[in-house]
């Protein structure tokens, strides 16, 4: 298949497929099927014994039925929030189970992506300048593919930064979303950086920023660099009416970008859980596995939209 | 015994925005400053490039002598002209100029086209020219920060300490690359 967003989201939409679903998920389905209702029954029933012990010890110690001791009461009651707390850990597992049997698959339509099981990406990310600081990291999903000859790296992150502890615990959401990694085309200093953030009025950080001419630009994005010809080399003018053309659209206004370590980093804050097959609806429904195909289809516009493959195109 | 000393306050407020606009004009004067080391050290690229490019071209453009003493000439101005002066814009607009019709000659030469040395030198040319365009962007927004801050007042009062730098222009293309191209002259 032509490595082309346009051409897979046409295909997503026509029999070819359905015909690839039937074809190449139809033996797994059935099994993730199984899979499926055996979770739905566990969380059935977590939910249930959860919410029975905890509304039985209340209604038992408050009615007077049966005066229930302090110690076994905060006993009875951890147990029923345990059971609830479990069942989601049932759905997380089911997504789990799920991805492994049918994503793979599912992405060889798109066409050569593969799930990377390697998780332990803390430390490159930790270097990266376009995070702030983290000091906690969950990396739920990561593929790797190729796209235009460009070796991607996808990831779906949740960066926080907790200071404290007990009540005086605080947490801040650093990043939360898809991270996308991919070679630079261009020949940038190695160890230089520059970063474009959505703009923002009560941003008064004048360190290393890099004023550019371009005010459409300026009115979306901050760029910061450390070195202001490098950035000016990476963002020409016309790449930067493609930056401006992304935000109009919408997209660019969740996007943050980095040129560093010869890599282009391109971060889309977004909180919702990606490339997930959901518990409660047939294991069969193919809406569930097009939904999973645009969203990596959205992620690869960013690509196409600023010309990301193509050295000219920066 | 209280106005005194909101006198006093007032006075330090002041002593310190003042300095603060002074901070301003003479950081903006130190960008340009930098700026204009910037696009030395990639012209300085460019300087050492010619010679390079030249070397193979001769192999195969015999025809073209005059295209190489031109751009030997402009080259040895532009490199003895004083950095940031209108000359050497001026000087490096002609060799702009004449380098990009040595790389339009070069299409009629198949042969030198597909050299791989050649290939190699054109890409780092490119390259090149895209830092010191980028550079020469660079100087133009440190020139218009320098001009903001030293034109408008108070930033006007302490215009002296800018320097030199104020009389410095900006970049603009030469009137060749400003002109609409006609695709028919390279068909």
């Amino acid at each position: 298949m032509a490595q082309d967003y346009r051409n897979i989201q046409k295909s997503v939409f026509s029999a070819e497929f359905k015909n690839f679903c039937r074809k190449e998920l139809c033996s797994k389905l059935n099994k993730l099927e199984n899979v499926r209702i055996l979770h739905i029954i566990g969380m059935i029933l977590c939910c249930i014994i959860g919410s029975a012990l905890i509304i039985g010890v209340i209604y038992v110690d408050f009615s007077g039925i049966y005066k229930v001791s302090e110690g076994l009461f905060k006993i009875t009651v951890l147990i029923g929030i345990g059971s609830i707390v479990s069942a989601e850990i049932i759905r997380k597992d089911y997504k789990t189970r799920a991805k492994d049997i049918i994503l793979e698959k599912l992405l060889s339509f798109i066409g050569d992506f593969k799930i990377n099981d390697d998780k332990n990406i803390e430390n490159h990310i930790a270097e990266l300048k376009l995070f702030d600081k983290f000091n906690r990291f969950y990396c739920d999903d990561r593929l790797s593919g190729n796209y235009k000859l460009l070796n991607l790296d996808i990831a779906q992150l949740d960066l926080r930064y907790v200071t404290g502890s007990g009540k005086n615990r605080h947490e801040k959401i650093v990043f939360q979303g898809i991270l996308i990694k991919l070679p630079n085309m261009k020949k940038y200093k190695s160890n230089c950086y520059t970063i474009i953030r959505q703009h923002s009025l009560f941003n008064f950080e004048n360190r290393n920023r890099v004023h550019l001419e371009d005010i459409e630009f300026e009115k979306y994005y901050d760029v910061y660099s450390d070195d202001q010809i490098e950035a000016r080399y990476m963002l020409t003018t016309s790449f930067m009416e493609r930056m401006t053309q992304l935000a109009k659209k919408g997209i660019g206004q969740n996007i943050k970008m980095s040129f560093e370590n010869g890599n282009i980093y391109i971060a889309v804050s977004s909180a919702k859980d990606w490339f997930e097959i959901p518990i409660f609806s047939p294991a069969s429904k193919i809406e569930n596995f097009r939904a999973i195909v645009l969203e990596i289809i959205t992620l690869l516009k960013i690509i196409d939209a600023l010309n990301l493959d193509r050295k000219i195109g920066l | 015994m209280n106005s005194v000393i909101i006198i006093i306050i007032a006075l330090l407020v002041l002593i310190l925005y003042l300095y603060g606009v002074y901070a301003k004009v003479i950081m903006s004067a130190n960008s340009v400053r930098e700026a204009i080391s910037g696009i030395d050290i990639q012209l300085k690229k460019r300087y050492d490039l010619i010679p390079n490019i030249l070397t193979i071209a001769k192999k195969f453009m015999e025809h073209e002598k005059s295209i190489f003493e031109k751009i030997t000439e402009l080259r040895t101005k532009a490199m003895n002209s004083m950095p940031g002066s209108a000359q050497k814009f001026a000087a490096e607009a002609q060799l702009d100029s004449q380098l990009k019709s040595l790389m339009v000659n070069v299409e009629n030469y198949p042969a030198l086209k597909s050299d791989a040395t050649m290939v190699q030198a054109m890409e780092t040319y490119n390259e090149v020219e895209e830092h010191i365009a980028a550079s020469r962007r660079f100087y133009n927004s440190a020139l218009t920060q320098l001009r903001n801050a030293i034109q408008i007042f108070p930033g006007s009062l302490f215009a002296a300490c800018a320097g030199e730098t104020a009389s410095y222009s900006y970049y603009e293309t030469d009137t060749a690359s400003k002109s609409s191209i006609k695709a028919s002259d390279y068909l």
